[in-house]
């Protein structure tokens, strides 16, 4: 099956939102009927097991960042039990929604940026029975934000890095510098990333600073080098891997499941590890408090059961924390962008939470993309 | 003592008050509640980590949205915003005017393709636009020119979107004008561009600011087409609306739809006066 865009999900998700509101509508009052009932095996629940469990899990996720058919192998799985997924755009719309609906979403998409939010909401219940997270590498387990993997179950990671045409590049970047010291060379077909985490942070690493620095002099050396290199920019976008493919940039800042796709789009296009190092981001599940936790529980469970993950891998070409998983296609295994090597491993470091400092972060890209 | 209670107009008015009450509640509701909500918002501060409000009576939202990082998208947003109604002035009253004096069939078929583009989605025309732009589309290929993730695109992308909501008002007004008056002009010796200037155009000049007036709106909060056609580099208030004042931060929000409240105000204020100096005129 053809990878999926997750920037093309973004753009999806826009028309999904207000369909996936309805269809939650339409599931509270399935939830209204059975989830309040004192008889509900699945209320207060603590063992999960196919069979026992009724009711909806509304998943709050990128639409389809999921497998060709996890929902409906769930609901067959489990008789009774369906999957509603609610699209979110931002992690400041999961939150919002979290908060706005809290006690009916059950499972939700995070990556360590927004986990201590969702903490600091008080929203967060503990993993039931999850026995499928010894499937994931202890590498990606206690983070700093939930070291003992309470909450949070780790499914994908990412990382940005720079692509190119090899064919319309004559010196190809081997680094953030580099990239940037191009980028007058081929000024008007350079592409910018639209996520200003990925871009600040990886300017950050360029320049020696810690990742999610908010130094006022760290800032303004952020800000001095973006403005430098607007005027060269095609586009500031969220799908920088087809603009590449397709000619319109000749080389990117750009996130790895979207270079793959790029990549495998058009053999010409290469990404490139950058020299000084990467950050990247680690999502995972983590369930929300609420009267389907036990369901919810089965619902991770399945998600991280081998098959499944593997059939969620191979759907999205992201890099995965399941490396002994068999069932993940051979060639996403083999491609260095989704499998990346140790050394590339080492110097990747993850965005991290600010808190009350985020708006200096905010302040500073919205300077860039004003000027 | 007069009879005016007995008049057939005031007896529907009678009628119908009770009756149209609820439309009014529910006019409140929509249209006054959600702003009366942003609004409220701009005097708070936002917990970054939350997204809680506390309402503070604070002014910070307003001096951020003045300050040095949104001022040259204040200046750009007010700047697109009257190019666009301009060029919609430029192209749209003549075709209004041509429009006003067809009859028939001609009107009809002329009416339906001016509104043909409104048929399909905004975002749907957008992305068609993108294509159209984009390395190696028609424009490129016959003109050489590579407008795509510039501002000639974003214009170009305004006008087009929204010329036929500027024609439609000024249509209507102009073909409204009697023709006895225009005749009278003409008897009188006035020449064609003088009927124009002093009978035609005055008398339908609250469609045409009218539609100018919906045009200058429309264009003050737009973020799809500078999103799509300008490559996420030409930042106009609609973006920061939809990016930073619908999440992170809705004071700034709150600030932007006070500010652009302000702006539509006097909109409103110049409609008026063009209605008045119009009602004087005839």
């Amino acid at each position: 099956m053809q990878p999926i865009s997750r920037r093309s999900l973004f753009a999806m998700a826009a028309v999904a939102t207000p369909l996936a509101f309805l269809a939650a509508c339409g599931d509270d009052k399935k939830e209204g009927a059975s989830g309040s009932t004192p008889g509900d095996t699945n209320a207060g629940g603590s063992t999960p097991g196919a069979g026992a469990l009724t009711g909806t899990v509304n998943f709050l996720n990128f639409t389809g960042w999921a497998g060709p058919t996890t929902y409906a192998d769930f609901a067959a799985a489990f008789p009774g039990a369906t999957v509603n997924e609610i699209a979110f755009a931002s992690n400041d719309d999961t939150i919002s929604k979290a908060k706005d609906r809290a006690g009916d979403i059950d499972v939700v998409l995070v990556d360590g940026t927004t986990f201590p939010r969702l903490t600091a909401l008080g929203v967060l219940a503990e993993m039931g029975d999850v026995p499928n997270m010894s499937l994931v590498a202890d590498q990606y387990k206690g983070n700093s934000w939930d070291p003992t993997n309470a909450s949070f179950a780790p499914t994908d990671h990412g990382r940005t890095g720079i692509i190119y045409r090899k064919d319309l590049v004559t010196t190809p970047p081997t680094s953030w510098a580099e990239f940037f010291e191009m980028a007058p060379d081929y000024s008007g077909k350079v592409a910018m990333l639209d996520y200003q985490g990925s871009v600040m942070d990886n300017v950050l690493v360029m320049l020696g600073k810690p990742v999610g620095s908010t130094d006022e002099a760290d800032l303004a050396a952020v800000l001095d080098v973006l403005t430098t290199v607007k005027p060269h920019l095609l586009a500031i976008s969220t799908e920088v891997g087809k603009a590449v493919a397709a000619g319109d940039a000749v080389m990117a800042m750009c996130d790895a499941y979207d270079a793959q796709l790029a990549l495998t789009t058009n053999p010409d296009v290469v990404f490139v590890d950058p020299s000084e190092g990467q950050v990247g981001y680690l999502e995972g599940l983590a369930i929300l408090d609420g009267p389907r936790n036990a369901l919810a529980s089965a619902f991770v469970n399945f998600f991280l059961e081998q098959a499944n993950y593997a059939a969620f891998i191979n759907n999205v070409a992201s890099p995965y924390v399941q490396p002994d998983n068999p069932d993940i296609d051979a060639a996403l295994k083999a491609s260095p962008v989704i499998n990346p090597s140790a050394d590339v491993v080492a110097k990747l470091s993850y965005h991290v939470f600010l808190g009350e400092d985020q708006p200096k972060f905010d302040a500073v890209w919205d300077a860039f993309k004003a000027a | 003592m007069t009879n005016r209670g007995n008049r057939p107009h005031d007896a529907t008015r009678m009628k119908l008050g009770p009756l149209v009450v609820p439309d009014w509640l529910l006019v409140v509701i929509v249209c006054l509640v959600p702003v009366g909500y942003m609004v409220t918002r701009s005097f708070g501060r936002a917990n970054p980590i939350t997204l809680d409000i506390e309402l503070t009576g604070t002014l910070d939202p307003y001096r951020t949205l003045l300050s040095g990082i949104y001022r040259p998208v204040l200046v750009r947003s007010l700047g697109l915003a009257a190019i666009t109604v301009t060029m919609c002035l430029l192209i749209g009253t003549p075709a209004a005017l041509a429009l006003s004096r067809l009859s028939g069939r001609s009107r009809t078929l002329a009416l339906v393709a001016v509104m043909l583009p409104s048929f399909v989605s905004f975002t749907v025309r957008v992305f068609a636009w993108q294509g159209v732009l984009a390395t190696g589309g028609p424009v490129e290929s016959l003109t050489g020119a590579q407008l795509l993730y510039r501002p000639p695109a974003v214009l170009l992308g305004m006008i087009t979107a929204y010329v036929p909501l500027f024609i439609l008002p000024a249509y209507v007004a102009l073909a409204r004008v009697p023709r006895s008056l225009i005749e009278a002009g003409a008897d009188l010796g006035a020449r064609h561009w003088r009927q124009l200037g002093t009978i035609v155009l005055p008398l339908a000049m609250p469609g045409v600011v009218t539609g100018a007036v919906v045009v200058g709106v429309l264009s003050l909060g737009e973020f799809i087409v500078p999103t799509v056609l300008g490559g996420g580099k030409v930042l106009l208030l609609g973006n920061i609306l939809a990016e930073r004042g619908a999440g992170r931060d809705q004071p700034l929000g709150g600030a932007i739809t006070v500010f652009m409240l302000l702006s539509f105000a006097a909109g409103g204020v110049v409609v008026a006066i063009f209605r008045r100096r119009a009602a004087r005129h005839a």
